[in-house]
């Protein structure tokens, strides 16, 4: 099912202002990777030129947007196979209700985390750890252009939380195309932090810096929700003409559009 | 890291080895060497130590077992934690903790960054360290119980990134300040719009699919609480702009944006407790983000250019050797110094204070000053000038003069008069922003007449949006845009401009002045022109070689290259000439007038050339042989090779060129003949003073008069006109005056910085013209009442774009990658 134009528009919006607000954790995570791919000339030798970095970091950047667009293209077309499946089983939108789920779920984790709680944590696959390390070994032995280009490649390869929080949002959207869009969106928000890593990060989030893990976890969980409840409503409005039930929603969306004859969301 | 982790204690949370961010409490692992705060950054870390790249982790860690060791530079930089020292750069701030900012070298990437940024988790104590990258400068905010300046220093010298004080400590601190608050109100304008916009998505959804009118009330009362915000915080600047033009009655493009942004915010407001017409809100705020993000840009622009002059400043001495009275050296601030003191210089070091030499003889470089490269020879009794550099080998040295009394510091004084009382130069887009008002709000009235005679209730409504669509958005964007992209363009061509004006200025051709040596000239003594045999010339080298002086220099260079014979019984009489035995034979190369005084006069051809050399403005010198005189060589200041052409395409480019200089009225009208300048625009003798008394009335009449120069004599001049170039190899004090400096030898880059300039303005005038058709078919459309919101939320950012792709377009400044020193 092919989704509108009102119901996209405000999904790009909140996950590109999710993505700025988290991007502090890519600069942290990624930097150093950026720092070795956008580092001129063969491995050890001094990077003297800054004109000559941009082609680098373009490689970079452009490696990750085909992994990170790809991967929601998977995530996408795997939702539409949920909610093909939850068709069958009598439940509509099956992968939007799963996503938000996951991540109120993921959120909350992450949440009660910070505040001390210790709980169980499921152990990286060994495979996939070492799969890991070979690919930027080998990565790190190219020259310059092409080590650019494999670790951006490879970037969605680790393991990161927030990322992933982001693939889960695309299989919700249980569309292949959408689900790549809302990665090349996240790939967009991060682009600003990851650019200006040269130009001093702290300056720019300053405060921030020390709640950046609850601010990120709670962007989660509040995403999470408005996947839930948020957009059904939309759906409802723009859609208006369309008998197609939307019980995604369940008692918000019949809270959203009380008094309205326009929604037949019920 | 953990270590780290237990000895900061309770004040911080533990940092992940990897990224640096808190590990949530839940992950901290007791006991554990490492520690993240999530599976990717463990991730991370196992294939960066994997790879062998861990020098990041692997030198914190070093760095932090073994703080002694592993200083680089040798320093132990006590004198950071000398009390005059932080009473200079040391700010207490109100949570106890101190503040200081220091500029650090070698730090050329992404990676050094995040290295220094990493001090807070290396060095207890301190709470922050933030890099300006552009500045190469790190603000530190520490705790001065728990850990000294000086460790702080060691601790960057250990990184391999050497520290210096940042001299500007105060200007730059309230610069910062000022920087970040302009920053929070770009990031609130942004803000506001992205909301505001994400409303009116909803409400023009609601156009087509009918929205509840509850919704649409509620959607409407938010963007203008929101839009209130917008206007009043970060859009106020346009306000007050508009006030101070009003008050100076002098146009400012400030001017009809405030209108616009005014009456649009009132009857925007309006109808939001009508419950009916237009809002317009989205384009409003739109329009304050785009205008500050324009700004913005141009701001950092010019702050970029201005600060690399002062970084070069920033570089000459910040600390002294002083000798006590035992003879013990002890390394103080400058600033420390009085009167009296002796101090020691190093070679290699420059002098931090005026003074006369009383032990040691060394060479000097003076070219801080004189923008002349060749050493003179320095020894006791001898006056040295602050920010000078002694090249040979230590001399010990005592202060005369201090700080503002010193002569850069006199000079610079005098520089800093000179620009403030320069006449501003009114920008085009102001100029245009005049007439701009009168005409918009003359339509607006008229349209709003003509709508009450046929529909008056939407009078107010049509002028509202004519006035809206009206706003010179993308004029106040193109014009610092193009200027930005030229600016950027220009340094990568090996020219710097330090702001827009300069480049308006330089696009209107007026009055071009040059200086003459180091500017036209080569701005050296070489041999330019000889009559006699080339043995003759050899047997002069092979004599003067032994000879430190600039003339016999020049005759050594002249002959390099040939095979020099040996000369024995080298004798030199100041004032006369040089005496020696060569193969047996008695040579010697002497003053016109010593020659004549000793054989009785010269061969009329010698005369004759001995004249001409002279008429010319050069120094002659006669060779004598075994046989008498036998030739004659000019010594002058050569004309650069391209001075002739660069000073045609000048010209031909409408500029009239004249030249000033100190040097000989008699050389300088030989040079002004030989380059194709006008005699009665030649003036030489003209003292320092005397340059900036020319430049001043040459801009009476009103004209743009541009000074180019490149010393310190220069640079009086350079502040007073309408545009000062200082061309490569300047002294720093005409770089501090100039308006513009070029990076590469010559008039040449002169020749393209006004063409630059030319094309940078079409390609202003060219987006200005755009954008005022823009609001003529805008205007149009608003005053017979067929625009409405949606249509101008969409022709806003276009016209915007448009815009900003023409200033990207232009080529104003062709890079130079070759040849760029």
């Amino acid at each position: 099912m092919m989704q509108s134009t009102s119901e996209i528009l405000p999904l790009i919006a909140a996950v590109f202002a999710a993505s700025v607000l988290g991007s502090m954790h890519c600069a942290g995570m990624c930097g150093a990777f950026l720092a070795f791919a956008v580092q001129p000339g063969s491995k050890g030798s001094e990077g003297g030129r800054r004109d000559a970095l941009w082609p680098l970091h373009s490689a970079y950047h452009v490696g990750r947007l085909l992994t990170y667009t790809l991967l929601g293209f998977a995530a996408g077309g795997l939702g539409a196979a949920i909610d093909l499946g939850g068709r069958a089983a009598g439940v509509q939108r099956a992968a939007l209700i799963g996503a938000g789920g996951l991540m109120v779920f993921f959120g909350v984790v992450a949440i009660l985390r910070q505040v001390g709680m210790r709980l169980p944590r499921a152990p990286l696959p060994r495979a996939w750890r070492e799969l890991i390390g070979k690919g930027q070994r080998l990565a790190f032995e190219m020259p310059p252009l092409a080590r650019a280009w494999s670790i951006g490649l490879l970037t969605p390869m680790l393991p990161c939380g927030w990322l992933y929080a982001f693939a889960v949002l695309a299989a919700g959207t249980g569309e292949p195309v959408a689900g790549g869009l809302v990665m090349a969106v996240f790939w967009v928000g991060t682009l600003p932090v990851l650019i200006g890593l040269g130009v001093g990060v702290q300056a720019m989030t300053g405060v921030l810096r020390r709640h950046m893990p609850l601010l990120t976890s709670l962007a989660v969980v509040a995403v999470g929700l408005w996947t839930l409840l948020g957009r059904a409503p939309l759906v409802g409005v723009a859609q208006a003409s369309e008998s197609r039930a939307v019980t995604a929603g369940g008692g918000s969306a019949v809270l959203w559009s009380q008094p309205g004859a326009t929604c037949h969301g019920r | 890291m953990a270590a780290d982790a237990t000895i900061r204690g309770v004040e911080t949370s533990v940092s992940c080895t990897h990224c640096g961010l808190p590990v949530p409490k839940g992950l901290v692992e007791a006991g554990s060497s490492t520690q993240f705060c999530c599976h990717g950054c463990s991730a991370a870390y196992e294939v960066i130590t994997g790879c062998g790249l861990d020098r990041y982790y692997r030198l914190r860690d070093a760095v932090d077992a073994d703080r002694a060791a592993a200083t680089v530079t040798g320093k132990s930089y006590q004198e950071f934690d000398d009390e005059v020292f932080t009473s200079l750069y040391v700010r207490d701030r109100p949570d106890g903790m101190a503040e200081a900012e220091l500029l650090v070298e070698a730090m050329h990437c992404a990676a050094c960054v995040w290295l220094v940024e990493k001090l807070p988790q290396v060095l207890p104590g301190v709470s922050s360290a933030t890099v300006d990258f552009r500045r190469s400068t790190v603000r530190l905010v520490y705790n001065q119980e728990r850990v000294k300046l000086s460790g702080i220093a060691q601790m960057l010298d250990g990184l391999g990134y050497p520290p210096h004080p940042a001299r500007t400590g105060g200007a730059q601190q309230l610069r910062d300040i000022e920087d970040r608050r302009f920053l929070v109100r770009v990031g609130v304008a942004g803000a506001c719009a992205g909301n505001v916009m994400l409303v009116s998505f909803a409400l023009y959804a609601g156009m087509f699919d009918k929205i509840e009118p509850i919704y649409e009330h509620l959607f409407r009362a938010v963007s203008w609480i929101i839009a209130m915000v917008s206007l009043m915080w970060p859009g106020r600047v346009f306000f007050k702009g508009a006030w101070a033009s009003l008050r100076t009655k002098t146009p400012h493009l400030d001017l009809p944006i405030a209108i616009a942004l005014g009456v649009g915010l009132l009857w925007g407001s309006v109808n939001v407790f009508r419950g009916t017409g237009e809002i317009y809100f989205d384009s409003l705020t739109a329009l304050v983000f785009f205008l500050l993000v324009g700004r913005w840009v141009q701001h950092r622009h010019q702050r970029a250019s201005a600060d690399s002059v002062e970084l070069m400043f920033s570089l000459t001495p910040s600390t002294a050797r002083r000798i006590g009275l035992e003879g013990e050296a002890s390394v103080v601030p400058v600033e420390a110094l009085v009167p009296g003191d002796t101090v020691e210089v190093r070679a290699g070091e420059s002098f931090p204070a005026d003074g006369m030499i009383v032990r040691g003889s060394s060479a000097v470089d003076a070219s801080v000053l004189t923008g002349e490269s060749r050493p003179e020879d320095a020894g006791p009794g001898d006056d040295v000038a602050a920010g000078t550099v002694n090249l040979g080998s230590p001399l010990a040295v005592r202060v005369a003069a201090v700080g503002e009394q010193t002569r850069v510091g006199k000079l610079m004084r005098t520089v800093a008069r000179c620009s403030a009382e320069r006449a501003p130069i009114v920008r085009a887009a102001d100029r245009v922003a005049g007439y701009f008002v009168v005409i918009v709000l003359s339509v607006a009235a008229i349209t709003f007449g003509a709508w009450l005679l046929i529909n008056p209730v939407m009078a107010p409504e049509h002028a509202t949006a004519l006035l809206i669509v009206a706003c010179p958005c993308a004029l106040g964007l193109a014009t610092p845009l193009a200027i930005t992209v030229a600016i950027g363009r220009a340094a990568r061509a090996g020219i710097l401009i330090k702001g827009g004006e300069a480049l308006e200025a330089l696009a209107k051709p007026g009055l071009m002045v040059l200086d003459k040596t180091g500017t036209v000239t080569e701005g050296r003594v070489q041999l330019v022109d000889r009559v006699g045999s080339e043995r003759a010339l050899r047997s002069a080298a092979a004599l003067e070689q032994h000879i430190a002086h600039p003339l016999a220099q020049a005759v050594y260079d002249a002959a390099a290259g040939m095979t020099l014979p040996s000369a024995r019984g080298v004798e030199h009489r100041v004032g006369q000439g040089v005496w020696g035995a060569i193969e047996g034979e008695r040579w010697a190369v002497l003053s016109p007038a010593a020659a004549e005084a000793e054989f009785g006069g010269l061969s009329p051809q010698l005369l004759d050339a001995v004249d001409r050399f002279a008429s010319d403005g050069h120094t002659a010198v006669v060779v004598v042989g075994p046989d008498g005189p036998e030739a004659a060589l000019a010594l002058g200041d050569a004309v650069r090779e391209d001075s002739a052409a660069s000073i045609e395409a000048l010209r031909v480019r409408g500029w009239r060129v004249a030249m000033l200089s100190g040097d000989d009225p008699r050389a300088v009208r030989a040079v002004s003949a030989s380059v194709g300048i006008d005699q009665a625009d030649a003036h030489g003798g003209v003292s320092p003073e005397g340059k900036a008394a020319f430049i001043r009335e040459a801009m009476a009449d009103g004209g743009t008069v541009v000074m180019v120069g490149d010393g310190v004599n220069d640079a009086a001049a350079l502040a007073s006109a309408t545009v000062g170039v200082a061309v490569h190899g300047g002294a720093e004090a005409s770089l501090e005056a100039a308006d513009a400096y070029t990076g590469r030898p010559g008039l040449e880059p002169v020749v393209e910085l006004v063409e630059g300039a030319r094309r940078a303005m079409r390609t202003i005038k060219l987006a200005m013209r755009c954008s005022l058709g823009y609001n003529t078919v805008g205007s149009l459309l608003a005053a017979t009442g067929l625009i409405n919101a949606l249509v101008a939320a969409v022709l806003m950012p276009a016209s915007s774009l448009t815009v900003l792709s023409l200033a990207y377009r232009s080529r104003s400044f062709v890079a130079k990658r070759g040849d760029r020193s």
